[in-house]
């Protein structure tokens, strides 16, 4: 199947009317989220994250190869969102579609570019060896708001992924085993979440967190990208009707309430996984890391 | 310890289960019948697909070989002339691989993850009511480096330091359906193989596990698969019991 069935008129007609007297489908109001439900593997780096129904897994990997020779000091990372089947059967394997394209350019804006990950930290010897950082995002359920729930899985994953630790002696480089000595945590600088909103009527109803049919329904979309601190690392906004400069502002004020929100489950559930893999306070005698007392960042 | 199932884990997709055994977890997701693209559509029956996906990284030729096999062994199972001109689309997404602690060889990798893929897309095939002609039940074993040493359902240290593996399905009757084996072994053993996982197969599908567990004094006879595909019976049709 090359698309998604589109909704019928009548479906449309009472979505879009039932909008209008400030109801939403599911009962939710305009500005709530579906209950978000995050969840990490056994292993590192793996996150499932579930808004509603839509259901996005998170896995990043890595592995030793030779940085490029323009970039001898910065590791690689690569963020691969292929869309498939699972997901839902409008996705075709093997062909990118809009929604694919769409999704790993916002992921590589956000992401990437506002460089939430330091990649000098994964260089290993600087021209010749250097970590190869690798995130898969399978898609698993495509209800509505796939932007917001991969870039919160993929945030997830990064904070929750130990990559090897090493030693470097001049040119010799000893990679250690999971076995061997406790994987080491990667440096993220900030993390940044996407929020994404719906806009109905020209700009008069806005949403957040659309389902797929509210999305089918939406006259235009905008992703805004930021981190707890406020600060923005992408506004995305492809087509749709205009919208005035006054609801682009209280759509960042409601996107920053929002990455508050986000940022507050990831670490409280990464705290909660951190605490069960440390049966008896293990962890703190096998870090080779030094504790360094650090002032809290203003903000 | 049986392997661990589930039934309809996914909303979108028509019939979905996951698998886990010792060494892998499968996702399986099953669309079908659906709309077959014009150069896939077969006049006389549905075309069975079946994509693999690894847990990192793009799929490549070990991918394309398994979706083969996998395919070959699903047109056994479902009735294809049933649907002609559509398709059957399955997708296998591999959750866990063996950790890296343990070294394991490419080819028997590529072999032991078989009966995973090949259990988890079965178990969605019934979930998504596609209509099916037998049940199958795949299973490894391997045979360790000493003398007479045939293990079902192995551990990853196991698979390790094994001289072969052998995934092998049967169906409830006892018909081998699909051999995929690798390494060092002799007719005999490749037998004795058989016969074990044929008995393991009956078994998981057993009507009343008591006898087989008596017979032959295996510890694994759990009916696994009846269970779980009751289970998910029970639950699809809920809706028809009163009150």
């Amino acid at each position: 199947m090359p698309r998604e069935a589109e909704p019928s008129t009548n479906e449309q007609a009472f979505l879009l009317s039932a909008l209008r007297e400030n109801i939403r489908l599911d009962g939710r109001a305009f500005d709530h989220y579906r209950p978000i439900s995050l969840s990490f593997g056994d292993e590192y780096g793996t996150a499932d994250v579930r808004i509603g129904k839509t259901r996005v897994l998170a896995k990043v990997s890595c592995e030793v190869t030779v940085p490029y020779p323009d970039r001898k000091f910065d590791g690689i990372f690569i963020i691969s969102t292929e869309l498939s089947p699972i997901g839902s059967p409008a996705f075709e394997v093997g062909r990118q579609d809009q929604t694919e394209i769409l999704l790993s350019r916002l992921l590589e804006k956000t992401i990437r570019r506002s460089g939430a990950l330091d990649t000098e930290s994964l260089c290993i010897i600087a021209g010749q060896k250097c970590f190869q950082l690798r995130a898969d995002l399978h898609v698993l359920d495509h209800d509505g708001n796939l932007v917001d729930a991969s870039c919160l899985a993929l945030v997830a994953a990064l904070l929750h992924f130990r990559r090897p630790d090493i030693e470097v002696h001049g040119e010799d480089v000893t990679i250690f085993s999971l076995q061997e000595r406790e994987p080491v945590k990667l440096s993220m600088q900030h993390q940044p979440f996407c929020v994404s909103f719906s806009y109905y009527d020209s700009g008069q109803l806005v949403l957040q967190d659309a389902s797929l049919l509210e999305e089918h329904c939406r006259e235009g979309e905008i992703v805004i990208s930021m981190n707890r601190f406020g600060e923005i690392c992408q506004i995305a906004k492809y087509g749709g009707t205009p919208v005035d400069g006054l609801s682009m502002l209280t759509a960042t004020n409601a996107a920053l309430q929002r990455a508050k929100a986000f940022d507050k489950l990831v670490k409280e559930t990464l705290a909660d996984d951190e605490k069960s893999r440390d049966m008896g306070g293990l962890m703190a005698e096998l870090s080779a890391e030094n504790e360094r007392p650090q002032e809290r960042p203003v903000g | 310890m049986g392997p661990e199932l589930t039934t309809h884990p996914l909303t979108r997709a028509d019939g979905s289960a996951t698998f886990s055994n010792n060494l892998f977890t499968v996702l399986a997701a099953v669309n079908g019948p659906i709309e077959v693209q014009r150069r896939d559509e077969l006049p006389e029956e549905a075309a069975v697909e079946v994509n693999i996906r690894p847990t990192s990284g793009v799929g490549g030729p070990r991918e394309r070989w398994l979706e083969s096999v996998i395919a070959a062994l699903l047109r056994t199972l479902v009735l294809v002339k049933l649907h002609p001109r559509t398709l059957v689309q399955v997708t296998l997404q591999v959750t866990k691989e063996p950790t890296t602690g343990v070294r394991m060889k490419r080819a028997v990798k590529d072999v032991a993850i078989i009966p995973a893929l090949a259990n988890a897309a079965f178990l969605a095939l019934v979930d998504g009511a596609v209509p099916m002609g037998r049940t199958m039940v795949a299973g490894l074993a391997c045979l360790g480096k000493e003398v007479d040493g045939v293990t079902v359902d192995p551990t990853e240290k196991q698979v390790a330091g094994c001289r072969s593996v052998h995934a092998m399905a049967y169906s409830a009757k006892g018909e081998l359906l699909l051999d995929e084996s690798v390494g060092r072994f002799d007719a005999g053993e490749w037998e004795d193989v058989g016969e074990r996982l044929r008995v393991a197969a009956i078994a998981a599908v057993a009507r009343d596990p008591e006898d087989e567990s008596m017979s032959n004094g295996d510890a694994a006879t759990t009916p696994w698969l009846r269970q779980a595909v009751e289970e998910d019976v029970k639950g699809a049709g809920a809706w028809r019991e009163p009150g």
